[in-house]
């Protein structure tokens, strides 16, 4: 079920009244998550249940002995590598299997992900394993983080299950701020990733005409993929404030970030985090010669590039994000003094890089790269030609960043207590109303989350 | 009293949030942002006598499916430029066919007829193609079109773009929503109009129809209702994800069956239901030639497009279809020929869609042109034309 459908509000609705109204609120949820996922289809929701059970069963001996955690984690990512990345690395080692439309299961890189996190904080203690089957299912498959994150751990998230079942959560006070963060989610999403989606998605088909229209494709892209993924995160924290439940930030505007480090520390958090966590550090990222920390950076950065899906672009993508950390590691002082210059450069290595994750592949990707830096035009996907228009198209793409900066003031502790003091029947007859009339439009054109492939 | 005034104050929220709603997308609509921003489509069908349904006059708004346009119907109620009813004494020509030539995916001036009209006035100043397009028509209801809305438009030439298939469907016996051929007591093919007594048909055409009508054209948000109505209220329900076929089956590209059936049809008069009803429409459009001395022409279309392996048998086809119609007084034009001719080539994929859909869908601005210059092409070619014997 996606986020921004007239069917998922109807379900939404059922749940919430069902969860208000009646007694056993975790099993309610756990009851709703399961439906949810099971419209994926039945080979997706029979894997994601085989995957939960498999994960229930090693918690127990990981406790017991770290060393299964080695296999719990085979066994996690074996399933992720079957079934994102076989034809992948096939390929990359010159076997030729004939399976190239493959169907990668819903969610699997982020439900894997926060598993294989939970074992791993078990494994060192940091964790504790679930006795119930229940809570642990609902741990994973509450439909509020199950398919695009936030990829939650279970410092944050097991006493709040633990809460729903034994009726100690408090009763869901943050109902203003969840619809708040709901219709947000949905201006993101339903105005403007959707609205961006069909002009990116003509610049990188057709490629450039020219370096102002390359630059403005990137562009377009970047503002889409963030207004799709963190449009998509809104919804789910706004969706678990419903229910009690609070969930990780994912993004707090990645696009005023100063640095590349900062952009990550922004963007898809929860990803970033659990990389420090459970790579990068781990493998002495953190310590030692500079060379050595260069390294490992280089080889997580491009694991996380490769998470987003089996592509050299991706893993290129991660490893140039790697590089551009690096640089300011090594000249992030004289960089510093550049003041709104950095944020400038940042904002600049954010839409060039954008390149790679959107291009269909490497060659693709390098040639739209040198148009953008003036070599011979890649496509022939330009500007209007009328110069009003193209203007008023570049003026969009600054809104846009406006738009960003303005998001930014909603986040702040003033607008919260705004939100709460006024939260009541107005408030959220206003906000109800606004996001039925968002999921209302039909969609002209098939627009999923992006992140719903990975 | 507490309830009471919760239950007040969140039906406020959402009357505040339907206004609100209405307001944001009225500002989309008026101005360039329409092009970028969701918006609602236009709702520009109601109710009509002689074919069921047609376009509304001087409803404007913007299309959405496939590309994105600005629409305006004409105050004849046609998807066409504004002009009078009475024709001057330049020449004027029609033109009935689907959604094609309805071309709502463009804008009105690269329409085909528009692009038609520009080429003929060249040569004889002020002469007219009028748009008569409309979607989903069968050759039944183009029939009541030209008798209704396009007799009344006294042109020189009628051009109808038939789609062949039509004339094996199904939906050219169906009468409940527009005009079908249906068997008479005696036995005879008429043109059945049962759609008029349909409960859909007397609710558009009554005082709460016509309330609807007026909402949809002043109202944002009731076209967003309509438009969900119209495509569904679970429209986005995934469909199951399935593997992607690795082989797939021979496809015959010719598509053989189709001509036989064809053939079937025009020269051995078989189904013999189907061979009744194209009987009727040949009958019916025979007569408001001959009664009304109107040339005329029917430009067939999907006959089989550039294939050698049926050449022969596409040969046999046209000529019997050929035959058939001038013996009734009618016109014919192969249109699948003059588009390979004007495309220079059979792939006619760059002519249909629009951005990443190119290759499917209906005909975009290069396709319209491709079309309007047949379309031009075929008026200029009737020796009745520029003026017909009145």
């Amino acid at each position: 079920m996606s986020y921004d459908t007239l069917y998922f509000v109807f379900f939404l609705v059922l749940v919430w009244a069902a969860f208000v109204a009646l007694p056993g609120k975790g099993c309610i949820l756990l009851a709703a998550s399961i439906v949810f996922y099971s419209v994926a289809g039945l080979r997706d929701s029979l894997l994601a249940t085989a995957i939960v059970l498999v994960n229930y069963g090693f918690q127990f001996p990981v406790k017991r002995d770290a060393r299964w955690l080695w296999l719990a984690l085979a066994v996690n990512f074996g399933c992720l590598v079957f079934f994102k990345y076989r034809v992948f690395l096939a390929s990359a080692a010159g076997i030729d299997f004939y399976e190239r439309g493959i169907v990668i299961p819903l969610g699997i890189s982020f439900y894997v992900f926060q598993l294989s996190a939970f074992l791993i904080d078990i494994g060192r203690g940091k964790a504790e394993p679930f006795v119930s089957l229940a809570r642990f299912a609902l741990f994973k498959l509450f439909f509020g983080q199950l398919i695009a994150g936030p990829i939650m751990r279970w410092r944050a998230f097991a006493p709040q299950i633990n809460g729903l079942f034994d009726g100690t959560l408090a009763r869901p006070r943050f109902v203003g701020i969840g619809l708040s963060l709901c219709v947000l989610g949905l201006v993101k999403k339903v105005m403007l990733a959707d609205s961006l989606a069909p002009f990116a998605d003509n610049f990188f088909r057709d490629g450039p005409a020219s370096a102002l229209s390359a630059w403005v494709g990137a562009w377009l892209f970047g503002f889409q993929i963030y207004f799709d993924f963190s449009g998509y995160s809104d919804m789910a924290l706004g969706i678990a404030f419903l229910f009690g439940l609070r969930l990780t930030t994912n993004f707090r505007q990645p696009y005023l970030a100063r640095t590349p480090q900062a952009f990550w520390q922004h963007w898809h958090i929860t990803l970033s985090s659990w990389i420090r966590d459970y790579l990068y550090i781990p493998l002495g990222g953190g310590k030692g010669s500079f060379a050595r920390q260069a390294c490992v950076l280089i080889a997580v950065m491009g694991l996380a590039g490769l998470w987003h899906g089996a592509n050299w672009t991706f893993l290129i993508w991660g490893v140039a994000w790697a590089l551009a950390i690096l640089l300011w590691r090594l000249a992030g002082e004289h960089l510093a003094r550049l003041h709104a210059g950095e944020w400038a450069l940042t904002l600049t290595i954010a839409m060039l890089l954008w390149v790679f994750f959107r291009a269909p592949d490497l060659q693709s990707a390098l040639s739209y790269i040198a148009t953008m830096f003036g070599a011979k035009a890649a496509g022939s996907a330009a500007l209007p030609a009328a110069a009003a228009m193209s203007s008023l198209v570049v003026a969009g793409c600054i809104v846009l960043l406006a738009l960003h900066w303005l998001e930014a003031k909603l986040f702040t502790r003033r607008a919260t207590a705004m939100l709460m003091r006024m939260d009541g029947p107005l408030l959220r007859g206003f906000l109800i109303g606004l996001a039925f009339w968002m999921v209302m439009i039909p969609k002209t054109q098939d627009a999923p989350f992006i992140y719903f492939r990975f | 009293m507490k309830v009471l005034r919760s239950i007040f104050r969140f039906a406020l929220g959402l009357i505040t949030a339907a206004i609100a709603a209405e307001l944001v997308l009225r500002i989309i609509v008026s101005t360039p942002l329409w092009q970028v921003l969701p918006a609602p489509t236009i709702m520009f069908y109601g109710p009509n006598a002689d074919t069921g349904f047609s376009h509304r006059p001087n409803v404007t708004g913007i299309w959405t499916a496939e590309n994105r346009t600005k629409v305006r119907t004409s105050s004849l109620g046609l998807r066409d430029r504004e002009r009078p009813l009475k024709r001057s004494d330049a020449p004027r020509a029609i033109v009935i066919g689907d959604s094609l030539i309805e071309a709502v995916q463009v804008e009105q001036e690269n329409t085909s007829t528009a692009v038609a009209e520009r080429i003929l006035s060249a040569k004889h100043p002020g002469a007219e193609v009028v748009n008569l397009g409309l979607q989903g028509v069968t050759p039944a209801v183009q029939v009541a079109r030209l008798r209704s809305i396009g007799l009344a438009l006294q042109p020189d030439v009628a051009v109808l773009l038939v789609t062949l298939d039509w004339l094996l469907s199904d939906n050219i016996r169906d009468d409940s929503l527009s005009p079908g051929y249906k068997q008479n007591a005696q036995g005879r093919y008429e043109l059945s109009y049962a759609f008029r007594q349909g409960r859909g048909y007397k609710f558009r055409t009554s005082q709460a129809g016509g309330a609807v009508y007026w909402l949809l054209d002043h109202s944002m948000i009731a076209r967003v209702v309509n438009a969900r109505r119209n495509a569904g209220w679970f429209a986005e329900w995934p469909a199951p994800m399935q593997q992607p076929e690795l082989t797939s089956g021979p496809q015959d590209e010719c598509r053989a069956e189709r001509m036989a059936r064809q053939r079937a049809l025009w020269i051995d008069n078989q189904p013999a239901d189907a061979a009744g009803i194209l009987d009727a429409v040949i009958r019916d459009l025979s007569a408001i030639s001959r009664d009304n001395k109107l040339p005329v022409v029917l430009a067939m279309r999907n006959i089989g497009l550039g294939c050698e392996r049926i050449a022969d048998a596409r040969k046999a086809l046209t000529s019997a279809i050929e035959k058939r119609l001038a013996a009734a007084g009618l016109g014919f034009v192969d249109f699948d020929s003059l588009l390979l001719e004007k495309n220079g080539s059979a792939s006619v994929e760059r002519l249909h869609g629009f951005g990443k859909n190119l290759g499917t869908g209906h005909l975009n601005i290069e396709g319209n042109r491709i079309y309007g210059e047949i379309l031009a092409g075929i008026v200029a070619a009737r020796p009745q034309w520029p003026r017909r014997q009145r």
